[in-house]
């Protein structure tokens, strides 16, 4: 499938009717969505035939992405009833395989030997802080082969230090900085619509876990 | 509704569901036209104002339910079970989760042989052939070593516990403490209340 078919089969797809901002519920836009899991696939083969979990899938976009990409079985974890009742009906409409759980990401009992690859948009922590660095820890332990996450370019140095020193990750690279849309979703948003830079990191995790609690 | 979709569902030629879906179409489209028409003789401002006059007629209601029933599309899949355990606090051993089964579903998917392989090192046997027993699913051997991947028939098998099984209604069950995590519409809810974090 070409980048640009990609993007907008997930252009089509529906979005947060009413987003939750405890939950920094932002819908993760097409352009964003079709780079992330195209680069995942093409540059490292890390979707194709794979078992890709989607963290905080929401409407379900980067999960879907990866089944059209030939994903083997995707899984959306996601705290939200109302999101996975959309990305529920996202998956209907394209006709895709996707298995969802409603869970806390932060205490979800997963083993970590069937998940290959977690593509995730996490909440930013601009609510609650650190909330993206408790995604990461978690899709670090479970992941065997590849985490795929946004985070904001002006926390590029604290998250390759933690990744690295803290969360079992033998690399941690940007793969690119993208402009995220955030449109004018909620009541505190003075601006009409604003770009915020993220990265788009690639972790690989250490394949030894024995030493690892 | 978009006729266009039609078909998507399944549906022999002919069906309940199909015949409505058709005569609304119609119906929605001359009273398009009927718009049109009262718009160019003055009569109405838009050409759509009739149309979202006449939008939610009790009528529809049941059609869109029938829609619903064909289109609902069940999952959870034994290599999801496969992977899930319960996570509550004080709980040493949450794997395998027991499975209370109300609904099970069957639904065929590709075939995909060296995914098949490149699995069988990672589930946990054991989990994967209760699971499928609780489902109904009675084929699979006991235990099980990787010579046997060379036999198309067990891969068969093995493909259709681990994705084509699916548990739609029901629960999750924790080992130790018997808690249940309702599944429902596939969908299994592994929240943890307060006082089990």
């Amino acid at each position: 499938m070409k980048l640009k078919q990609l993007e907008s089969l997930l252009g089509s797809l529906q979005q947060f009717d009413n987003p939750k901002i405890e939950l920094e519920q932002y819908p993760t836009g097409p352009h964003i969505a079709s780079r992330l899991l195209y680069t995942a696939e093409n540059s490292f083969g890390d979707v194709t035939d794979k078992v890709v979990a989607d963290f905080g899938c929401g409407c379900g976009t980067l999960g879907l992405a990866a089944a059209l990409l030939g994903a083997e079985h995707v899984i959306g974890f996601d705290i939200d009833a109302e999101s996975i009742e959309i990305a529920y009906s996202n998956a209907d409409e394209l006709e895709l395989d996707m298995d969802f759980v409603q869970c806390d990401i932060r205490n979800l009992g997963l083993s970590d030997r069937n998940i290959d690859t977690v593509v995730m948009n996490p909440p930013f922590g601009t609510r609650k802080k650190g909330a993206d660095m408790e995604f990461l820890s978690v899709a670090l332990k479970v992941a065997s082969q590849a985490v795929y996450s946004l985070h904001k370019t002006t926390t590029r140095d604290h998250i390759k230090r933690t990744a690295l020193r803290d969360y079992n990750a033998r690399s941690a690279e940007v793969v690119c900085e993208l402009r995220f849309d955030v449109p004018q979703l909620y009541k505190f948003h003075k601006k009409k619509e604003v770009d915020v830079a993220v990265d788009l990191w690639r972790f690989v995790p250490k394949t030894d876990r024995s030493k690892d609690s | 509704m978009d006729l266009k979709e039609e078909g998507r569902w399944g549906e022999p030629k002919g069906s309940s569901v199909s015949i409505l879906a058709r005569l609304e179409g119609t119906e929605e489209r001359s009273c398009c036209l009927f718009n049109i028409f009262l718009y160019l003789v003055g009569l109405s401002t838009s050409p759509s104002a009739f149309c979202l006059r006449r939008r939610p007629t009790p009528s529809q209601t049941p059609i869109a339910a029938a829609v619903q029933l064909h289109r609902g599309v069940v999952r959870m899949r034994l290599l999801t079970h496969n992977m899930l355990s319960s996570n509550i606090k004080g709980v040493t051993n949450g794997f395998p989760l027991l499975i209370e089964a109300v609904k099970v579903v069957e639904k065929e998917v590709d075939f995909n042989e060296d995914f098949l392989k490149n699995m069988f090192v990672k589930v946990e046997w054991k989990a994967l052939v209760e699971a499928s027993r609780t489902l109904g699913y009675t084929e699979l051997p006991e235990s099980a070593e990787a010579s046997m991947l060379d036999s198309d028939e067990f891969l068969r098998k093995f493909h259709h516990a681990l994705l084509e099984l699916h548990l739609e209604d029901g629960a999750l069950v924790c080992p130790e403490t018997g808690r249940k995590f309702p599944v429902s519409k596939g969908i299994p809810n592994m929240l943890l209340h307060e006082d089990e974090v």
